[in-house]
């Protein structure tokens, strides 16, 4: 099953149970970069350098959800790297919500601790329409692989392989506060892109 | 107190856990006098949705090749 992938997992010292299964996680990451992408080819290369990257950092990952986890957000940055240099990528230049510093969210509060009136949240208006677009998934993509990468790490085990807190805590030996304050940022900045990058477009 | 951005991390603490009586009290409160976090918890609880929305894009995929689902070791 192993030449599917054309990777020879036994040179990389990947232990067994991890080949088996990122085997079985593969075609559920194909599917997925082949619907972004769409291109089949190019979701193939994409998955390729993903699991690639992946198995070189694999003993640094023990539970299953935890490299599912890994591989898939590899996977989600290849594909929003693939978006950036494409000429249909949206672009902003109101706010930088890729910056790695972590204190950029300061930006979005006056001094007070209220709304800066530029950030100010904007209503959404009807998110069950926008949901069956194949375009809204794109966007929520680009703005899931904006977010540093901690943040986005820690919001998928908690929101997309449904950990705990106490879970993350244990997973990623850091303190309940740490993740509490990383899920908070990864939250904020998520409210922050899709309202420009998608609901903003639409009024 | 800083208002608004200590509520914004009040309303995340809220999706990850129930909040003591004087923590609801305080976010109620503020939510009645502040249409913008108003606006904001709604968008949080809409990003939860989207998630559930995009994880199962994820499992109708998985389906098609009868993959066990690893979520639920
Ligand atoms: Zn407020």
């Amino acid at each position: 099953m192993s030449e599917l992938l054309n990777i020879d997992f036994a040179s990389y010292g990947v232990k067994e149970h991890l080949q088996s299964y990122l085997n079985e996680i593969w075609p559920q990451m194909r599917l997925f970069a082949q619907r972004q992408l769409r291109q089949d080819a190019l979701a193939e290369d994409l998955v390729q350098e993903a699991l690639l990257s992946a198995i070189q950092n694999a003993d640094k990952f023990k539970g299953q959800a935890a490299v599912k986890t890994w591989v898939f957000s590899i996977l989600r940055r290849k594909i929003a790297d693939h978006f950036r240099k494409s000429p249909r990528t949206p672009t902003d230049q109101t706010v930088n919500m890729t910056d790695e510093s972590e204190e950029s969210l300061d930006i979005l509060f006056d001094e007070r601790g209220r709304w800066h009136p530029h950030f100010q949240p904007v209503e959404w208006g009807n998110p069950e329409a926008t949901r069956v677009q194949d375009e809204f998934w794109v966007t929520f993509d680009l703005c899931l692989n904006e977010l540093p990468e901690q943040q986005c790490t820690t919001f998928m085990m908690r929101e997309y392989i449904g950990l705990s807190t106490d879970e993350i805590v244990s997973e990623l030996k850091i303190s309940i506060n740490a993740v509490n304050v990383t899920l908070h940022r990864a939250r904020i900045r998520l409210q922050q892109c899709l309202s420009i990058r998608w609901f903003g477009e639409q009024q | 107190m800083k208002h608004c951005e200590a509520i914004t991390f009040l309303i995340s603490e809220s999706q990850d856990r129930s909040l003591t009586l004087g923590e609801r009290f305080r976010l109620k409160t503020h939510l009645m006098m502040c249409r913008h976090c108003r606006t904001y918890e709604q968008s949080v609880h809409q990003i939860r949705d989207m998630m559930k929305s995009y994880s199962s894009l994820d499992e109708v995929s998985s389906t098609e090749t009868q993959r066990p689902d690893p979520r639920n070791h």
